[in-house]
């Protein structure tokens, strides 16, 4: 029997210097003369599957490598760090936009705009925002404590049942009784799926969808730990009118001194379109004056439907934006956004 | 001297005017502000915008805000302020406003319509409160219609300050309940016919010569409208709504909605149309202008200008060109 004749393990078989030299790309067409090879980064063809996937390990590895070398060439020449390509940062130019400080010339009319609508009166500190949080009609427990929890959340609040009234109604009567504000959270399938907020007295009305709602104990939270202070509040990345016109709103729904004791912030940040919703408490190191920060809960995602002017008349009230039967025709391009 | 002039004027929420230039592409619209923003103050809410006369000399903008209302008149070629008076007979927004011989001729919420002349006004017709709007004739000078919320369609004779048409009551409906008809805006058609919309979704042609009730009575569901104006088009009317829809209207029997102009992210609160060319052009509250050809339904414009806008007026014989060739529209 000769051994010279019978195939060797193809695992166990040495290297050879020179294979690593042959193995560059050369299925191209202007090397007719030599053999084509099969390229280096494509192992479909070779039938042994451990073989197949060492091989695919090791590119894998050698691609890896190379990665981090040239990160840390990057790092040594103090080369500049590329931005990634994000739908955000390809965000379809929107002429709404509002560009540079609202002290400018150009953006006069905008501040003359923000000095006579609705939420002027806010933003001078000339009320104290009061508001109503309540429910549609038989809110289960989930929604109920959801309410309970945005009450904590939002200074000068309180959760009252709605003994079947409807929203007309209680904007007569929430405006005859000072109320500033009215929070109406809806659920369906035992979760809150919408949330209305109601500007009083004379609008404007938003409606928005609500998801992902994680309540404090879902977040393995206690109550307890959230304190009375006022907390800050934090409104992030709206760019757009309508984008400002919604920060505005929501804002007006804190209290605008914030008690820095109590070292709690809201934030509602935007990003493509969704708002997110998160507490936190936060705490200072010492040391080097880094934050920490706690999540609090609750936790959630709030989406525009429609802005509409005036306070809440669904049928026959003046939409400013509303997406409910052109969404198609409105969200023409996924990098398209509107806050 | 043709270039200089503006082709649209536009009155705002906040109570600023502004005038429009149409180019050719999106940097050559000129766009300027008739008054200051220094020197409007928070009562100077625009509620309606109309030409002078035919000629398209002069535009009368309506301002009105808590218990002060103006009258602003401009002239449309250079677009400065000519003159301007305040009008506080009755309460409540100016719903109309138009040129009646020297005089100016206004009508309020409250029900007053009154006769302007040097700043002196007469009481000349007082109709139901809740007076939505008031639309002079442009055939017959001497005619107005009166409608409002509660308040059914009237047509009134200001030399004989006399009512010479008012509208019935619709029939009652099949489960026999009353069916009112709020009005949000009128139109005189050619033949002194009337057009009325409504927030009920609710287009009715009045036809005073034959019958008290309405020729063509036909709704619109889920639509609440809010303005409308006529089309070079015979009986066409183009009417827009808080939604964001602008249609096109056919009012020949048995009425039919035609066209669906579309872009529109916010409720449309005024239209008009080019007495020559087949162009509307509409503002909304989404801040924008758009223009849109009648036939083709293609939106040829669309112009943002920072404000919500309430209402505009357009030259009659506006002519657009589109500046698709050097690409640097669309």
């Amino acid at each position: 029997m000769k051994i010279k004749t019978l195939r060797k393990n193809p695992l166990s078989r040495p290297r050879e210097e020179d294979e690593v030299a042959n193995d560059q790309p050369s299925t191209s067409a202007d090397i007719a003369s030599e053999v084509l090879l099969p390229s280096d980064s494509n192992f479909n063809h070779i039938k042994c599957k451990a073989l197949r996937y060492q091989k695919c390990q090791e590119l894998m590895k050698e691609r890896a490598k190379a990665k981090k070398a040239a990160k840390k060439a990057r790092i040594q020449s103090g080369a500049p760090k590329q931005v990634p390509h994000t739908l955000e940062s390809l965000r379809e130019k929107d002429e709404t936009t509002i560009v540079g400080n609202l002290d400018d010339e150009a953006n006069e009319e905008l501040k003359f705009d923000l000095e006579h609508d609705e939420f002027a009166a806010y933003y001078k500190q000339e009320y104290e925002p009061k508001v109503l949080i309540t429910y549609a009609d038989n809110p289960n427990r989930k929604t109920r404590i959801f309410g309970r929890e945005l009450t904590r959340m939002v200074p000068n609040s309180i959760s009252l049942y709605r003994n079947r009234s409807g929203v007309k109604k209680m904007v007569k009567s929430a405006t005859a009784r000072n109320f500033t504000d009215i929070i109406i959270v809806n659920e369906d399938q035992c979760k809150p799926n919408g949330m209305l907020v109601i500007h009083l007295p004379d609008g404007p009305t938003a409606h928005f969808k609500i998801s992902n709602v994680k309540l404090t104990t879902d977040l393995k939270r206690n109550h307890k730990e959230i304190t009375e202070h006022r907390p800050e509040v934090i409104l992030n990345n709206f760019t757009t009118r309508l984008g400002f016109t919604i920060g505005r709103m929501l804002g007006a729904l804190f209290h605008y001194q914030p008690e820095f004791k109590g070292r709690r912030v809201v934030t509602f940040h935007n990003q493509r379109d969704y708002i997110f919703f998160r507490h936190h408490r936060y705490e200072f190191n010492l040391k080097n004056g880094k934050p920490r920060l706690r999540e609090l809960g609750p936790r959630f995602t709030l989406k525009l439907r429609s802005l509409q002017h005036g306070t809440f008349d669904s049928k026959y009230g003046d939409y400013e934006w509303i997406i409910q039967g052109r969404r198609h025709e409105m969200e023409t391009s996924r990098r398209k956004f509107f806050l | 001297m043709s270039h200089a002039k503006f082709d649209v004027f536009v009155g705002t929420k906040s109570g600023l005017i502004k005038g429009l230039k149409i180019g050719r592409v999106k940097k050559e619209n000129k766009i300027k502000n008739l008054q200051k923003v220094s020197l409007i103050t928070e009562n100077d809410k625009v509620t309606r915008i109309a030409w002078d006369d035919n000629n398209e000399q002069e535009i009368l903008v309506a301002c009105s805000a808590y218990k002060d209302n103006k009258v602003k008149i401009f002239d449309a070629e250079s677009a400065v302020l000519k003159d301007w008076f305040s009008c506080n007979i009755g309460i409540g927004n100016i719903s109309g406003v138009s040129r009646c011989g020297r005089s100016i001729l206004t009508s309020v919420k409250s029900g007053e319509i009154c006769l302007w002349t040097d700043g002196k006004g007469e009481l000349l017709i007082k109709t139901d409160d809740n007076l939505n709007r008031m639309c002079h004739s442009r055939e017959h000078t001497n005619l107005i219609a009166t409608g409002g919320e509660e308040n059914k369609l009237r047509m009134y004779d200001l030399e004989m300050q006399k009512q010479i048409f008012s509208a019935k009551d619709l029939p009652h409906d099949w489960l026999r309940l009353r069916r009112c008809i709020p009005i949000s805006d009128i139109s005189f058609l050619p033949g002194n016919q009337l057009v009325t919309v409504g927030k009920y979704g609710n287009i009715h042609l009045y036809d005073p010569c034959r019958q008290r009730r309405p020729v063509i009575d036909m709704t619109v569901k889920d639509e609440a409208w809010t303005c409308l104006d006529v089309t070079p088009k015979e009986k066409h009317i183009i009417v827009g709504s808080t939604k964001g829809k602008l249609n096109l209207i056919d009012l020949r029997q048995p009425g039919t909605v035609l066209n669906t102009y579309k872009g529109f992210i916010g409720g449309v609160t005024g239209v008009a149309c080019s007495k020559i060319n087949p162009y509307v052009a509409s503002v909304s509250l989404d801040r924008h202008l758009r223009i849109h050809h009648i036939h083709t339904k293609e939106c040829l414009k669309c112009i943002y200008l920072t404000s919500k806008l309430s209402c505009l007026v357009m030259r009659s014989d506006i002519c657009i060109e589109i500046g698709y060739e050097d690409g640097t529209e669309n």
